[in-house]
């Protein structure tokens, strides 16, 4: 059974995909945040981004929730406990991603309702009064520069040169003269403009003519803070209209600095502000797209994760039910590493143990009785009429019998190896220096007419503490095992060699037997030690599985494997005796 | 029913003729040639929507972008833009002077005022606009000018205008003003 209706590899590189591009992007995002202009160019890429993964992974917890919920329903195979699972790992995140959600914001709101705080905001607009009651004395000032310097004009004759000389006099940036119609008469500059100078609005002229004055303090890109200044004058106006002196001048560069500074403070504040709740709700969307990222990357993982806890459960209860009906148990299940599949294969190898034992108990007994009375029969029938035939017939009937009673030990021998296989012997461990005990094997082996090359390298102590007569059993058949393999080729060369090695804080001695024979098929390689597999054409297939439980039944470990150039080598590893127990029996 | 739908055709129609009408009136765009140039000299109705000076006062900036296009009109083929042109304002309110000030970002001169009406009116009338050279154009042909105004609130990220995209927008998009660049 599938979670996930999408399990293509290339949708899972997509997801995977995604998965890593949104973690990176919110990296990114937490980055950025620290610099504004970074966080305005980057925020949206990494949103979409975001939003994207989102919606993909919404899409792939949605499809996988139903699929369980479908199976639940159905009852399937291993349905509920994965959904049980599934729904006990995303509960478990779901909960702290919503608290962290609900905190988080309302940290968020409480900290922006810190930043924006009524005394703060009285504090600023205190500040930019006492900053403008600063500035109203120099205003006044020069409402009472350019009066005085309104009074002192004697004429419209050389009048550039009155106001170069009042300007001078009273450090003005500007001083304009203008008419009823703001129409520019004369004009005095500390520098040159490029611009021409701004005019009074209406507004300001006709508040000038019934105060007779207006003032106000300005602000420009090129020159900072400036004082205007405009003055009615009447004195020497023709027809009683009044002709008006415009006076800019520059604020003290350090008040001006100061001025802006507190501005700039003001309006940042102002925009801040005003722009509270869209900040709020922005930050509250990203924290909520984080945190739903976040939670749906969880319940993904947690779906993924009970699937694969259930998987080789389910697989176990699958072969089970199907044991009795096909040979699916010869094949473990999926191979994870986990502790989970290492329990299920244990137990699928352990039920294929007592299977095949129990199988070759019964071969051996339900063969092993009807031996003996073929056997005698034979014997009988050869006797009975050995006095009766003559010539080809007496031959024949020799050779038959013969043959039957051939057979039968055969038989019998069979019937030996699978009671061995079946039988749960009682181990009599005792220490005994292995080495010892492999020449004499090959010694007993060996015949003067075979051309095998023998070569034995014995390295260091070799006692082992084990059951002498099942190890002389193990170094028979797998001795006898490499001889065979060897008969067809030119040149056999067997090496055997013994060395002491630690392997996992145990102490074994290994026996590598390597040859140069045909080895083995691939295809055999994993199932050589499975009853029943032979390359051998009179072989019962079950010399190295027995060889394989007497090696377990010692806690040891055996494997085999191709050599690269030719043969195999098979390694067994022999539990070393204690050190107190060596000595030679 | 038949009676109903020609009632609200007709409501519709009355609508947006008012509205065209309307803007027909308050937009004004003409052209000019001067020395082998085109000028132009435009009135718009440039105004703040409440919120808009609302945002003005708390510190935000505006900026009023108004943008020209010289379109080649063809008869029976798609016609052909041969020239923009843009002038751009920025707005801003200063809490110190408690004035209004306006600076042209293309040429840089600059104005201020108490009231937010002179600024809007010096942004509306637009004179002596250098449009496009005469060197480009051909007589023969026929050419309009495009023009579209945005006023766009400055200093708010679009990140946040997008996640908070049903609130309403700062900004405006005025209705285009078309006029022939000669007649």
């Amino acid at each position: 059974m599938e979670v996930i209706q999408i399990r293509s590899n290339s949708a899972k590189k997509i997801i995977f995909l995604l998965i890593i591009l949104s973690i990176s992007s919110l990296v990114a995002l937490m980055f950025a945040a620290d610099n504004p202009n970074e966080f305005n160019r980057m925020q949206m890429p990494l949103l979409i981004i975001n939003s994207v993964s989102l919606l993909v992974l919404l899409g792939v917890v949605f499809l996988s929730a139903r699929k369980i919920l479908m199976d639940y329903k159905k009852s399937k195979l291993g349905a509920r406990l994965r959904a049980r699972m599934a729904l006990a790992f995303s509960g478990l995140s779901v909960l702290p991603a919503l608290l962290v959600f609900i905190f988080a914001t309302d940290f968020m709101n409480k900290g922006l309702d810190i930043w924006f705080d009524a005394d703060v905001e009285d504090g600023l607009r205190n500040a930019l009064l006492l900053g403008r009651s600063a500035m109203d004395d120099q205003e006044q000032k020069r409402v009472f520069d350019t009066a005085n310097i309104a009074l002192s004009l004697d004429g419209i004759e050389d009048i550039e040169q009155q106001l170069n000389k009042a300007r001078e006099a009273i450090s003005a940036k500007q001083l304009l003269l203008l008419d009823q119609n703001l129409q520019v008469i004369a004009f005095s500059t500390e520098t040159i403009v490029l611009f021409a100078p701004q005019l009074p609005s209406l507004l300001e002229v006709n508040i000038a003519q019934s105060q007779q004055s207006w003032s106000s303090l300005d602000s420009s890109e090129s020159d900072g803070y400036t004082i205007r200044v405009l003055i009615p004058i009447l004195s020497f106006a023709s027809n009683q209209t009044p002709l008006y002196l415009q006076g800019i001048f520059a604020v003290d560069p350090q008040l001006s600095m100061m001025a802006d500074s507190v501005e700039e403070t003001y309006a940042r504040y102002g925009r801040l502000s005003f722009l509270k709740i869209p900040i709020q709700y922005s930050y509250i969307l990203t924290l909520l797209l984080v945190v739903m990222l976040a939670l749906l990357l969880a319940i993904y993982g947690s779906i993924e994760f009970a699937d694969r806890l259930v998987r080789p459960i389910e697989s176990l209860e699958k072969k089970t039910r199907s044991a009795s009906e096909s040979n699916s148990m010869m094949h473990s299940p999926q191979s994870d590493s986990d502790e989970i599949s290492s329990l299920v294969e244990s137990f699928i190898k352990a039920e294929k143990e007592a299977a095949w034992s129990d199988v070759a108990r019964r071969m051996a007994h339900e063969i092993n009785n009807p031996l003996t009375p073929i056997q005698l029969s034979a014997e009988r029938i050869k006797k009975r009429y050995a006095s009766v035939f003559k010539n080809e017939d007496l031959d024949f009937l020799n050779k038959s019998t013969d043959t039957i009673v051939s057979q039968v030990e055969v038989l019998r021998d069979m019937v030996l190896e699978f009671g061995n296989f079946a039988k749960q012997p009682e181990l009599n461990f005792e220490v005994f220096d292995v080495s010892k005990l492999i020449d004499e094997t090959l010694e007993f082996l060996k015949r003067d007419e075979d051309p095998f090359q023998v070569l034995v390298e014995h390295n260091g102590n070799s006692f082992i503490e084990a059951d002498i007569r099942r190890i002389r059993q193990v170094l028979n058949n797998v001795f006898t095992n490499t001889i065979d393999a060897l008969k067809s080729e030119s040149h056999p060369i067997i090496k055997i060699i013994t060395k002491p090695v630690i392997h996992q804080s145990n102490e074994y001695l290994v026996l590598e037997v390597k040859d140069n024979g045909h080895g083995f098929e691939n295809n055999l390689l994993d199932s050589v030690f499975e009853p029943y597999i032979t390359t051998k054409n009179k072989g019962t297939g079950l010399g190295l599985p027995i060889v394989k439980k007497i090696i377990e039944e010692h806690k040891g470990l055996i494997s085999i494997k191709n050599n690269k150039e030719k043969g195999a080598t098979l390694n067994i590893f022999f539990l070393k005796a204690q050190k107190n127990k060596r000595r030679i029996t | 029913m038949k009676q109903n739908k020609s009632l609200l055709l007709f409501f519709i129609f009355t609508l947006f003729s008012g509205e065209l009408y309307s803007q027909v009136k308050d937009s004004y765009g003409e052209s000019y040639l001067e020395n082998g140039v085109y000028y132009s000299n435009i009135k718009l109705p440039v105004g703040f929507r409440a919120d808009q000076v609302e945002a003005l006062n708390s510190g935000l900036s505006f900026e009023v972008d108004l943008r020209f296009s010289i379109v080649n009109i063809k008869s029976w083929r798609f016609d052909r833009t041969i020239g923009e042109v843009e002038q751009k304002y920025l707005v801003r309110y200063n809490a110190f002077t408690r004035r209004y000030s306006v600076l042209n970002s293309i040429t840089g001169r600059e104005l201020s005022s108490s009231d937010l009406s002179d600024i809007e009116v010096y942004i509306s009338d637009v004179k002596n606009l250098p449009l496009i050279d005469d060197s480009l154009i051909n007589i023969e042909e026929n050419y309009h000018v495009y023009l579209i105004t945005y006023i766009r609130a400055q200093d708010v990220p679009r990140w946040m205008q997008s996640l908070t995209f049903w609130r309403e927008n700062l900004d405006t998009e005025m209705e285009m003003v078309e006029w022939k660049l000669f007649k």
